[in-house]
């Protein structure tokens, strides 16, 4: 949880989802790429935007 | 080996500016054993605790943050008062890899003051992240001190650092002042040395430092001196400033500034490189391959093979010749191996001893000298510098592939299989390098980020079938009686059981060091870069003359160590083994190897000179029997097949070769580890081949 928040995964951030195919999610935050495993991304609550 | 109680203490004090992560620092080398105090009679909180690491009891102090040593605020002047009364064992300064010139500058003022240095680099995974490259070996060799790269936040670099802290407490490591050349100031500091010697109160303080410090306007040297009394200094300090200013037109503290900020400008300039990231669109593209579900395990595969095959066949041939001689091209396949690094330099060495041994025998020199120096001597030189090439190709494609950004995907589609195995998808690179060679394959995990991946995947990957393992089961499989398939089935039924226990070990280990929960993959997927050669080049070399230097004299040692075995006995030299300590020793352990199946001390010492590296239990049966040729000799041995399964076991599973149990030593250093590395090896080995030996028996009697 913590390691999320130090690469900037912090509540209200905007996130874009890259890849969301089999294996892990890959998100974008202002150009940076994050891998997030499945089991972690599926409690991230998130809300679409767009 | 160490009683706890009776550990030796070791005071580490932590210097750094505010915001490089000091804190986070101690809290990690500390944990829950912390408290907080004040300093005495001042109002800032004093950070204390402590861990142990090797039997040694390290006791750290977190002095408050502070940009110098100028004295010039409570915090600065705290820290300095506790380095000149307290004397630590070692001081940690920890800078930040991100803005390294200005946190340098407290290294470069504390290294002036205090000799038991280490510099800490922080947050090198953001600075790596950034495109900025640190090379800490040449940082290092400027500033006499060992320079670390760590990342407090992922715990990386920890283990190196506490290694060094021991080293430094010590005295293992010649750590130096630094002093630098601060040119025409020099000659009036020295004027000012003599009279501050006068001085009785001065004398906690060094005196060159002291002098250059009161010429750059220190308050509390000065009032020091008014204190006592040395009233006559306060004068002298005054005048000396004055004639520097008008001699050489700034004032003393402008010149050391500017000479300390010089000295680091230099420093970075030669020690740091920057890397272009690729633009966005290229990222992109790149990722939607390889980060496909189904197009991204097959890329990384295939790189990661690209990789080995390239590693490994310039240097042994391995896999290229065995395909080869699968194939039906023999020749080709010796020809092959006559041109891979490995047999160059082998026989390289061989011209060498032969010419040394001839030189010699001219000359007179008995035969032990000879021998000696010729085997033992030449061997051990031999048996290190043939591993240069494997290692420094390794670290090569190594950077490369971190240095791009490649692994990072690598790691990330691989995470699902390899935390099952309780490591990071980033493991599968090292693990499928022992296929070649262990010892590179060790020495890869350094890949890795914590300390306890690192060490978990050294410790399987010697379970992993080498090339030299290949060899010998390849050796021992030709006699057993049966059809040439069933021959290679054997071979890979060994293969298939010994990933089987790498899996199983890998689940008990990370189960004893208390990793048992698979970990969720949060993985930063840096912009792909163009790799730059400097940096790629700083990684290998530094990783190459670490091997020669740390793991280069525990092989040669040890090789030394078996000659002595092997060429001595109760009449002193012996020229054959069956005459020496060896054949003593095999002889006196084959009760333990009936254990497997095996009562012939031949082989008992075989597996003994094995230890040196695994082709020598070829060699050695072949010698002991008088054969001609391999198949010749396990034939004269006359083994059931039963013996010959509980032997291909046993050769593939028991303790790795001296190199790699030498490679593992040096990277971890820590004797209890190597103890279980070689232990668990010989005990799981020894099971498992008396098992199949006892199974076998039943199943074919005779």
């Amino acid at each position: 949880m913590r390691r999320l928040f130090e690469l900037g995964v912090v509540p209200g951030e905007e996130l874009r989802v890259v890849f969301n195919n089999a294996g892990p999610i890959v998100v974008e935050r202002s150009g940076t790429r994050i891998a997030i495993g499945r089991g972690l991304a599926a409690r991230i609550i998130v809300e679409v935007i767009e | 080996m160490s009683n706890p109680s009776r550990a030796r203490e070791i005071v580490v004090a932590l210097a750094g500016s505010p915001n490089v992560g000091k804190s986070t620092l101690f809290n990690i080398l500390v944990g829950a054993n912390r408290f907080v105090g004040n300093w005495p009679g001042k109002t800032v909180d004093k950070y204390e605790g402590f861990f142990e690491h090797m039997g040694y009891r390290i006791r750290v102090v977190d002095l408050p943050g502070t940009y110098s040593l100028n004295a010039l605020t409570e915090e600065e002047a705290i820290a300095r008062d506790y380095i000149v009364s307290e004397k630590p064992d070692v001081i940690v300064v920890v800078a930040n890899a991100v803005s390294l010139e200005t946190s340098l500058y407290l290294a470069v003022q504390t290294l002036e003051l205090y000799d038991k240095v280490i510099v800490a680099i922080n947050k090198i995974d953001a600075a790596s992240r950034r495109g900025i490259h640190i090379n800490t070996e040449k940082i290092s060799r400027r500033l006499g001190v060992p320079v670390v790269a760590i990342s407090a936040l992922k715990r990386e670099g920890i283990h190196e650092l506490t290694d060094y802290i021991i080293q430094v407490a010590e005295g293992k490591y010649p750590s130096r002042k630094l002093s630098l050349d601060y040119g025409g100031l020099g000659y009036y500091a020295k004027d000012l040395v003599e009279a501050l010697s006068a001085c009785k109160e001065m004398s906690r303080y060094p005196l060159q430092w002291a002098a250059l410090r009161l010429l750059e306007g220190d308050v509390e040297l000065e009032q020091l001196i008014k204190k006592t009394g040395c009233s006559s200094l306060q004068v002298l300090v005054e005048e000396t400033r004055k004639k520097i200013e008008q001699d050489l037109g700034d004032p003393a503290a402008l010149i050391t500034a500017s000479v300390r900020y010089d000295f680091i400008g230099k420093l970075v300039a030669e020690s740091v490189t920057y890397t272009s990231v690729a633009g966005r669109e290229f990222t992109e593209n790149l990722d939607k391959i390889f980060l496909h579900p189904l197009a991204g395990p097959l890329a990384s595969l295939l790189l990661i093979f690209a990789v080995l095959v390239l590693v490994l066949s310039v240097n042994t041939g391995f896999p290229i010749k065995q395909i080869l001689e699968l194939t039906g091209n023999e020749e080709l396949a010796q020809l092959f191996e006559t041109y891979t690094l490995s047999s160059i330099l082998s026989s390289l060495f061989d011209t060498v001893s032969q010419f040394v041994s001839d030189f010699m025998t001219s000359h007179g020199a008995p035969p032990y000298l000879i021998s000696l120096i010729t085997e033992g001597i030449i061997g051990g030189v031999g048996a290190v510098l043939t591993f240069l090439p494997l290692i420094f190709i390794v670290f090569v494609a190594f950077g490369f592939l971190e240095d791009t950004g490649l692994m990072a995907r690598i790691a990330t589609v691989y995470h699902g299989l390899m935390s099952r195995l309780g490591a990071s998808g980033k493991a599968l690179m090292p693990l499928l390098l022992g296929f070649g060679c262990n010892v590179p394959a060790i020495m890869g995990t350094k890949i890795l980020d914590t300390d306890k991946e690192k060490i978990l995947v050294s410790m399987i990957a010697p379970l992993i079938p080498c090339q030299a393992r290949l060899v010998i089961l390849l050796f021992l499989a030709s006699a057993i009686p049966a059809t040439s398939t069933a021959k290679i089935i054997a071979v890979l039924a060994v293969y298939a059981y010994s990933l089987l226990l790498v899996a199983v070990a890998a689940k008990i280990a990370s189960r004893l060091m208390g990793g048992g929960a698979k970990t969720e993959l949060i993985l930063e997927l840096p912009p792909y870069h163009r790799p730059s050669l400097k940096v790629i080049w700083w990684y290998a070399w530094d990783n190459t003359l670490h091997f020669l230097k740390k793991a280069g004299t525990i092989i040669f040692m040890l090789t030394i160590l078996v000659w002595a075995l092997l060429h001595t006995g109760p009449q002193g030299y012996v020229q054959e083994a069956t005459d020496s300590y060896a054949r003593s020793i095999g002889e006196a352990i084959t009760p333990l190897t009936s254990l497997i199946g095996i009562q012939s001390w031949q082989i008992s010492l075989a597996l003994i000179t094995g230890f040196i590296a695994k082709e020598a239990v070829a060699s050695t049966l072949i010698v002991m029997t008088g054969a001609t040729n391999p198949s010749e000799a396990v034939q004269s041995l006359a083994l059931t097949p039963a013996q010959l399964a509980s032997l291909m076991i046993f050769t593939t599973v028991y303790t790795p070769c001296l190199a790699t149990v030498s490679a593992f030593h040096a990277q971890f250093r820590d004797r209890r580890l190597t103890l279980i590395l070689v232990l668990y090896t010989l005990i799981i080995g020894t099971l498992s081949a008396s098992l199949v030996y006892h199974l076998l028996s039943l199943v074919m009697p005779g």
